[in-house]
């Protein structure tokens, strides 16, 4: 699956800014075909899996065979299957360049961790235990500021 | 035995130039291999002066190595260890050897006694790093269920007496807090820990104290609705409770069918295996987190919305789930890593104020003993069995359980009537469905640790007109007898309850003994209460509930192999006269009347009196409800006394049996009537011949009865 997150600062009327951003949080979650399904989109596409493609790889590849089999350009008796084929060649063009995208998503991921599942899982609960540390510290706060029964200025 | 224990001190990086060579003076240094401080060998050896080669524990590269093939290796650090108090100096290389250490007591010890193995395998490493960081008994660690509290037990002082485990007046096989003060709350049923422990950590805040509690629950007794109750709750109350969610991915019991493991049942499962597996998104998450934190704090208001979508959204669901009910989620963790776990203990205990916070925890059922790990159902529960191969030494009977006989005869009895279906309550294995389910795998309904929706369940297939037999013990019933009455029983659905383990069971002791169900279910207006005396009977009670299709009916067996009753041919039994008992015996002046397979025990105490001149009229009631009216009547007008047996508690069949009389005015007379019930008391854990003894109702005991009864009490001092 690959995902993308966008946020964006809020307005505020107190920071010199030339631009007011809306803030925009948005998450898209794009799924990606199963590992046999995208042999078989890379056989639609003429291609061979087993290289090392790339984004331009495959639109040179999907271009190529776009214009040997869009209904318009083929021969009018063949048009059905034509267009059977075209509708396979967009399939397999858009299911490919998002599994592209996916994997150069992983890259990124990895090459920002140094791919390690169990320092990952690691990286994992050390954040969500500095995050409960916020929490606890929050609520004692707050709790304290109840017991001794006057307002905290908010944090 | 000249014992030296030479081991290494706190690893400290700094001297990684110079590794402490520890060996024997009988054996020859070992060879250093390696050369960085990581792959350091860290070995305690015991130096005797009789025999050589004495077996050690060594830390190899990819783990500790635990050589099972000898004897019991020697436990230096474990020696140490009475109470949870001696871990609290240990370093982190300690405690690892200590875990090692621990699990070769367990698979020792186990081995000779029987009993939980791998449970308490899997939570070695958490038991040592609770303890470690945690002070019982000021802090309270609620094991769910119990059976995996053997690590617990060993280090709480109890290691001593672990051979007697689960024996006559030995240790028990589950927490029980008249065992130990460390031992916070008796289990055996499941899904009980997190319930408790809030209660522990209101009731702490309330009488203004600062201890910790911990529950430590299972993903299979997370699958029971009481878990989400207290789940639900804590998130309400917000009161600070450390949740252990130790996910092993075995939620039913024993963990495999006949072809394999049993794949996870139920939608939470696979919510537990997407949170383990999306490491992925949960740095996603993660980042996204630090992100708006730098982003400084003007965009509090942005931060907490990316938090919410984020947990949300990118997370895989399960953490949602339990933040959605209050929890704070943390991992997940490797259950096996002990410097991870302590880590995050010391962490959590740290904070003042953190809530209800559910730590997840991956483990392996069975880790550190090979044959487990490879076993299909990971020698969950075993007999005594031999360390070096896992074999287990199971006794060779003549007769078959009664388990496996019922099994049989509904196999027998679905082959008939396609309309037969089968519902457990993850005890595939307990109560011989899984049999069932090879034979009809479309028929078969596991679902999970939850005996309430199983009842209410198999209503829902009745009102539709099939036939569902409920396959559930007797105590675990109880959980969801409400919808028996309410559901069932008020309905007037022919919905057939086996209740297996009914009376009592042995080595689980009180928290699995089966003694109230004849009370319980006789009481129900509509429900048709029967018991076998034998196998052959219950394989013909079996068929019997088949054609019971206008109401609700069940029927009790014990925990037990057979008498060795012919068994009918095929294993279909022919349905019997409901409401008609038999009498095994024609005699005078002395009437017994059994119930169940008590019969067994009045055969043995008819024997011994006919041995005094006695000659008694046994008969076997069959029916608690509706009782055999003529049988009763016949045996209170000719005899003088009339004995009632039942291993059951008080408010049974004893009390059914009376009310008749009464009514009918049979008790005006000469009659003398009792009822020999289990006693107003748990009977205690042991071997099933001690707990009948205990409970007064061997073939001793009645014929004793009876004696007193004729007058004639000294002659039942006779009987051995």
């Amino acid at each position: 699956m690959a995902l993308s997150l966008k946020f964006g600062i809020p307005p505020n009327p107190n920071l010199t800014c030339k631009r007011n951003y809306r803030p925009l949080v948005r998450c898209m979650a794009i799924a990606s075909p199963k590992i046999s399904k995208l042999s078989s989109y890379y056989d639609t596409l003429s291609l061979k899996s087993s290289e090392k493609l790339g984004m331009e790889d495959i639109k040179k590849a999907y271009r190529t065979m776009a214009l040997r089999y869009h209904p318009d350009v083929c021969d009018p008796s063949m048009r059905l299957e034509c267009t059977r084929k075209f509708v396979e060649l967009n399939k397999a063009y858009r299911a490919l360049s998002d599994s592209k995208l996916g994997e150069m998503y992983d890259l990124d991921m990895a090459v920002m961790d140094g791919f390690d599942e169990e320092e990952n899982m690691r990286r994992v609960w050390t954040a969500q235990i500095v995050g409960l540390e916020r929490r606890s510290k929050d609520r004692a706060a707050r709790r304290n500021a109840r017991n001794r029964g006057q307002g905290m200025p908010h944090s | 035995m000249a014992a030296s224990a030479s081991f290494m001190a706190t690893a400290n990086p700094l001297q990684s130039a110079n590794p402490l060579n520890c060996f024997s003076p009988l054996q020859r240094p070992p060879q250093y291999r390696g050369n960085s401080s990581s792959k350091r060998q860290v070995c305690v050896r015991a130096s005797g002066s009789e025999e050589e080669g004495k077996v050690i524990i060594r830390r190899e590269k990819s783990g500790w190595k635990i050589d099972f093939s000898k004897e019991k290796p020697q436990t230096p650090l474990l020696d140490t260890i009475n109470y949870p108090n001696h871990m609290k100096n240990l370093s982190a290389q300690d405690l690892e050897q200590l875990a090692a250490e621990l699990r070769a007591e367990i698979v020792y010890t186990v081995a000779k006694t029987g009993g939980h193995l791998s449970a308490s395998l899997g939570v070695v490493e958490l038991s040592v790093a609770l303890h470690h960081v945690f002070s019982t008994p000021d802090d309270r660690i609620i094991w769910d269920v119990g059976h995996q509290a053997y690590p617990h037990k060993i280090l709480t002082g109890r290691r001593s007496r672990m051979h007697t485990i689960r024996q006559t007046s030995g240790l028990a096989g589950f927490p029980k807090r008249d065992e130990s003060i460390h031992d916070a709350f008796g289990a055996g049923h499941s899904s009980t820990s997190i319930s408790a422990g809030l209660g522990m950590a209101v009731a702490r805040d309330l009488l203004g104290k600062s201890n910790h509690v911990i529950s430590v629950i299972g993903d299979g007794a997370m699958t029971a609705g009481q878990a989400y109750e207290a789940m639900n709750n804590s998130g309400y109350l917000d009161s600070n409770l450390i949740i252990i969610l130790n996910d092993n991915k075995q939620v039913s019991l024993p963990t495999a069918t006949l072809d394999g493991p049993a794949t996870p049942v139920g939608a939470l499962s696979s919510a537990l295996t997407r949170l383990q597996a999306s490491t992925k998104f949960r740095m996603l998450r993660e980042a996204a987190k630090s992100i708006t934190k730098q982003i400084g704090g003007q965009t509090h208001e942005v931060a907490a919305k990316v938090d919410e979508y984020a947990r949300g959204m990118i997370s895989a669901s399960g953490s949602s789930l339990f933040e959605e009910l209050g929890l704070y989620y943390i991992g997940p963790v490797d259950g096996h890593n002990i410097e991870d776990l302590t880590t995050i203990f010391k962490k959590v205990k740290a904070m003042p104020a953190p809530g209800p916070v559910l730590i997840h925890i991956v483990t392996e059922k069975g880790k550190g003993y090979p044959p487990a790990e490879a076993a299909p159902d990971k020698m969950h529960g075993v007999v005594k069995f031999e360390p070096k191969t896992g074999k287990q030494f199971k006794s060779k009977s003549p007769t078959l359980s009664y388990t496996q006989y019922f099994a049989e005869s509904l196999i027998a009895e679905a082959e008939r009537d396609n309309k037969i279906v089968a519902i457990h309550a993850a005890m595939g294995g307990g109560t011989g469905l899984n049999f069932f389910q090879k034979k009809f795998p479309d028929r078969c309904f596991d679902v999970g640790i939850a005996e309430q929706h199983a009842v209410t369940f198999a209503a829902g297939l009745a009102t539709e007109g099939l036939k569902p037999f409920c396959a559930i013990y007797s105590s675990f019933l109880q959980r969801g007898y409400d919808q028996v009455v309410h559901d069932v029983d008020l309905q007037k659905l022919p919905v057939r309850f086996a209740l297996d383990r009914a009376g009592l069971v042995g080595a689980d002791g009180p928290t699995h003994c089966g003694a109230f169900d004849i009370a319980y279910m006789a009481c129900l207006p509509n429900m048709v209460v029967m018991a076998p005396s034998d196998e052959a009977e219950l394989m013909n009670m079996v068929a019997t509930a088949a054609a019971i299709d206008d109401r609700p009916s069940c029927f009790r067996f014990p925990r037990g192999n057979g008498v060795g009753a012919t068994v009918p041919p095929n294993n279909k039994g022919t349905p019997l006269a409901i409401g008609k008992g038999r009498i095994l015996m024609e005699g005078s002046r002395v009437a017994i009347l059994g119930f169940g397979s008590i019969v067994q025990n009045c055969i043995g105490a008819s024997t011994l009196l006919k041995e005094q001149g006695i000659n008694v009229t046994l008969a076997d009631a069959r029916f608690c409800k509706p009782l055999d009216f003529d049988l009763i009547r016949r045996l209170a007008r000719e005899h003088e006394i009339l004995v009632t047996v039942e291993e059951g508690s008080i408010g049974g069949f004893g009390s059914h049996v009376s009310h008749l009389l009464s009514l009918d005015g049979l008790l005006d007379g000469n009659l003398k009537l009792r009822a020999m019930v289990l006693p107003d008391r748990y009977i205690d854990h042991g071997s099933p011949q001690d707990q009948i003894e205990e409970a007064g109702l061997s073939s001793r005991h009645i014929a004793a009865t009876v004696l007193s009864l004729l007058g004639m009490p000294k002659e039942a001092f006779q009987f051995k």
